[in-house]
């Protein structure tokens, strides 16, 4: 965890009580559980195309997509499916809004289906996935569903890395797999991919909380001994299809803890709101959700730019979620008291009644202030004046101003072919079998 | 909708989890901070009977320039004296609360100018009827817990004696403890004093049980308003509780660092208590913040900012290193409208103030940097406040809880939906009021009803039914003979 203001839930006698629990449910595997747990890095670097390295595991980074299948465009009576042009736009969005460290581009794409239709979904995810090298360069999570596919999605960041002594230097890519996903999870960790083993319990109580972390440690130990010292965590998939629920909020917390406890990072798919379209509901519960994983020390919020619990995707609620997150850590980051924070002979020199905005100590402290993207602050005549325009109308003006922009460096036309030829590949009959 | 006996009538929350920004070695650095401030810069109080207390207490005053500097061992010994504890009485004896550094108590917003239409979005000034209308309402929510204000001003009465005019209308419309936040000067104050004394039957009555408390704003940065001190010394006269709110804007009128925001809040407000504890030894008192940032775009209020919450969470860490309660800007978002920006604001200001064991929290129900009042709106805020309740009490871990026997019966593949435990603890979990859980097909074909529209039904039902417990007829006309003889005393002067 980073240093900053955390918050723990439970004590440490009672998380010790529920690591405990999950190695009880692990039965004669328990023992090596333990071990395996001990021999891997807590916290790793994950790269981008074309980002810099960030700590996985030291703060919350938050993450953006979902499992959507719709879109909800901004003013639309109702949502629409999604498709491989709304993949390449949300991973444009995500790569201009800096709270966003890692992207999990859209994935059920209805206009990419190939020639195979049980392959379709495959296809699907790992043109998505092309369509997020492609569009952004920031580190990409994607869910693989077997072992093919993970070694598909393994070739495509082995192309954008630059061979696969690079993606085991700088991987621009994470998996994430099922509670049962064995053998996709070691796949991509041979390679040197980073593996998100997903928790998935059924609902927000203690003894699901303790199954679902003991599926998942399984997989962990798997990984851990098809490629030890190979970075894993977990992927927390939050009860409940969406609507904020105490619960869940305490379900985020405790799953952190103990996650921490056995030395693994913990990504939470929190930012599910019930919402049906962005605005006070979303609002409150993303804004709860993401203090929660903030303070809980969560690596990864997960999520953003989700409504209708996960089912719909939204550009305007990627930019509110991206501006609540920058918003929390502000002030996750605390107060600072020194004497140059204190600033006591300051306060002597202006006295009673002055004022401080001229001031030297003003012009060195004045950015400190966070500044909103979409936050109204106008004077309430002007905001009547400028069609009482809210958050939300701010942050869809900022969508279409970022996508009407020209992209940003792009990715070589050479890899871009590969991409495709190894999608292609990978959806064909015969690699499916 | 009326008063329900089985119904609480005010719902404070105990928190369980705490949440501290600030480390030991911060709080003694702002404190030292803050005694050197006052004993060494001072602070402006232009009121003579103030300027007495505090040259009697020890303090060094220019009667020229009304300046005072607080000696360390003044301030040291006036923060021992006042009370850890205390009740803030409701008229309503249900609605007592029990001031003790354990409970968060939510209020109102209070001060504010305009009413607002929740279908045309319109606003209009606030009138008297509006400053009664506010305080049923209020009665009628137990997330609310004492009347904290007015919400809204009469503007259709004399300014000179808005504030009783105000009082009149409050009190005889909620049965919950009223703090005032308007009643400035020394004679309004007494007159306010008279009113309360008329309901509980005289004035050392309403030393037992004060159902009145006194606020008011200090000015920024370092210094008092005279008829703001005036008020709260006949407050500190009467036995009454009282405290100055300072609201310094980091890089206006305080350092733009947040450390020194803090101390700038802090000498204001303790030199506050001292005067109140010199007036009235042990005169039951409060620290109050609402410490912000300017908002650098405009140079004006922000209406909520990261740094607000950080504020208010080390305020009310100082409070409490004090053992003093606190009164803490609370809320108070600077949307115009109850949408995404207002659930944000609130949301976050609200669990600032929770986890870190805010006494009194000020408050709900104004939109526009608290000057629109929303009846929506307040039913939403507290809806996000009942949310934070829940998460604050944390995770109970006892035997009961942990129903390992359960767990056991059930064993795998079971489900618990019959159980006894079940039975015994299903009513535990959080239910919504407004938020809206219809699964999307339904929403949709019911108009997109979302918890905007649900708010705005149950604030229509409570205005349409609510009736607080009314004041006995000869009270009401005491008050009414009091509020007449002021208008005719200080409105016509």
């Amino acid at each position: 965890m980073s240093a900053g203001i955390h918050l723990e839930l439970l004590p440490a006698a009672e998380i010790d009580e529920l690591r405990g629990d999950v190695l009880a449910c692990l039965g004669g595997q328990a023992t090596a559980a333990e071990a395996a747990l001990g021999r891997a890095p807590d916290a790793w670097r994950v790269h981008g195309r074309a980002a810099g390295p960030l700590p996985f595991g030291e703060g919350t980074a938050l993450v953006a997509g979902g499992p959507a299948t719709v879109v909800l465009d901004p003013g639309a009576p109702a949502p629409r499916p999604v498709l491989a042009t709304d993949a390449i736009a949300f991973c444009r969005l995500a790569e201009a809004l800096p709270e966003v460290r890692i992207v999990a581009p859209p994935a059920a794409l209805r206009d990419v289906t190939g020639r195979d239709a049980k392959a379709a979904p495959g296809f699907a995810r790992l043109t998505g996935l092309a369509a997020g090298f492609a569009a952004t360069g920031k580190h990409l999570l994607a869910t693989v569903a077997d072992a093919t596919e993970a070694r598909a999605a393994v070739a495509m960041a082995a192309a954008v890395a630059g061979g696969g002594d690079r993606l085991r230097e700088r991987p621009p890519l994470s998996v994430a797999v099922a509670p049962s996903g064995d053998a996709a999870a070691c796949a991509a960790a041979q390679a040197g991919v980073p593996v998100l083993v997903t928790a998935a319990p059924a609902r927000a109580s203690r003894p699901e909380l303790v199954a679902a972390l003991a599926d998942a440690l399984r997989v962990v130990v798997a990984v851990r001994e098809a490629a030890p010292g190979s970075p894993v965590g977990l992927l927390l998939r939050v009860p409940g299809g969406g609507s904020l629920d105490p619960a869940t909020l305490s379900l985020t917390a405790t799953a952190a803890q103990v996650a921490r406890a056995f030395g693994l990072p913990l990504c939470a798919t929190a930012l599910a709101t019930g919402a049906s379209e962005p605005g006070w509901l979303a609002s409150a519960e993303n804004t709860a959700a993401t203090l929660t994983a903030w303070l809980a020390g969560a690596a990864g919020l997960a999520g953003a730019g989700s409504l209708d619990g996960g089912a719909t995707v939204s550009l305007v609620e990627l930019a509110l979620d991206a501006e609540i997150a920058s918003y929390v850590a502000a002030g996750q980051a605390g107060v600072t008291v020194d004497d140059e924070s204190l600033a006591v002979d300051l306060i002597e020199k202006v006295g009673i009644g002055g004022n401080f905005l001229g001031e030297k100590h003003t012009r060195r402290h004045m950015r400190d202030v966070w500044r909103p993207r979409f936050f109204d602050r106008t004077p309430y005549e002007q905001w009547v004046r400028e069609d009482r325009r809210e958050s939300v109308d701010l942050a869809a003006t900022f969508v279409d101003r970022v996508l009407a922009e020209q992209p940003g460096e792009s990715l070589d036309p050479a890899i871009v072919a590969e991409l495709d030829a190894i999608v292609s590949h990978a959806a064909s009959p015969a690699t499916r079998t | 909708m009326t008063t329900s006996s089985s119904k609480p009538r005010i719902d404070p929350i105990a928190p369980r989890l705490r949440w501290d920004v600030l480390s030991p070695t911060d709080i003694e650095r702002i404190h030292e901070a803050t005694l050197r401030t006052l004993e060494d810069v001072g602070i402006h109080f232009p009121s003579d009977k103030a300027l007495d207390a505090l040259a009697a207490g020890g303090c060094l005053v220019d009667r020229g320039t009304q300046m005072v500097r607080l000696p360390r061992r003044v301030v040291l010994d006036a923060l021992a004296q006042a009370p850890r504890q205390y009740v803030l009485a409701g008229r309503d004896p249900a609605c007592d609360m029990s001031i003790d550094l354990q409970h968060c108590y939510l209020s109102n917003d209070g001060s504010g100018v305009f009413v607002q239409d929740p279908r045309s979005g319109e606003k209009r000034p606030s009138t008297k009827a509006d400053a009664a209308e506010s305080a049923r309402f209020v009665d009628a929510l137990p997330s609310i817990s004492y009347y904290w204000g007015p919400v809204v001003t009469s503007q259709d009465v004399p300014p000179a004696t808005r504030a009783l005019h105000d009082a009149e209308a409050v009190l005889t419309s909620t049965g919950k403890h009223f703090q005032t936040v308007t009643t400035v000067g020394e004679k309004p104050a007494r007159y306010l004093v008279e009113m309360a004394a008329a309901i509980v039957g005289g004035t050392e009555e309403l030393r037992k049980r004060p159902i009145i408390s006194f606020m008011q704003c200090a000015v920024d940065p370092l210094a008092h308003d005279g008829p703001n001190l005036e008020a709260n010394i006949v407050a500190a006269e009467h036995g009454l509780a009282a405290g100055f709110m300072p609201m310094p804007l980091a890089a206006g009128t305080g350092p733009a660092t947040l450390a020194g925001d803090l101390v700038v809040n802090q000498a204001e407000t303790l030199s506050g208590v001292v005067l109140l504890q010199l007036v009235n030894p042990g005169v039951p008192c409060f620290i109050a913040a609402a410490p912000s940032v300017i908002d650098l775009q405009t140079g004006g209020y922000t209406g909520g900012s990261p740094e607000d919450y950080l504020l208010a969470a080390a305020c009310t860490q100082l409070a409490h290193y004090y053992g003093l309660p606190i009164a803490m800007g609370t809320m108070a978002t600077g949307a115009k409208e109850p949408g995404w920006q207002a659930a944000v604001d609130d949301s976050l200001s609200t669990v600032a103030s929770v986890m870190s064991w805010a006494d009194m929290m000020n408050g709900c129900g104004l939109l526009g940097g608290s000057k629109i009042l929303s009846y929506p709106h307040m039913v939403m805020e507290t809806e996000i406040y009942r949310i934070v309740q829940k998460m604050a009490g944390g995770i109970v871990v006892d035997d009961e809880t942990l129903a390992l026997d359960v767990i056991a019966d059930v064993g795998p593949n079971g489900t618990y939906l019959g159980e006894k435990h079940t039975r015994r603890h299903m009513k535990e979990i959080w239910r919504p009021n407004i938020w809206d859980r219809t699964p999307y097909d339904v929403w949709l074909r019911e108009g997109k009803r979302g918890a905007f529209e649900k708010a705005v039904e149950t604030a229509d039902e409570i205005l349409a039914t609510h009736e607080p417990e009314p004041l006995p007829a000869d009270v009401v006309a005491e008050l009414r003979a009091i509020v007449d003889r002021a208008d005719r005393e200080l409105a016509a002067s």
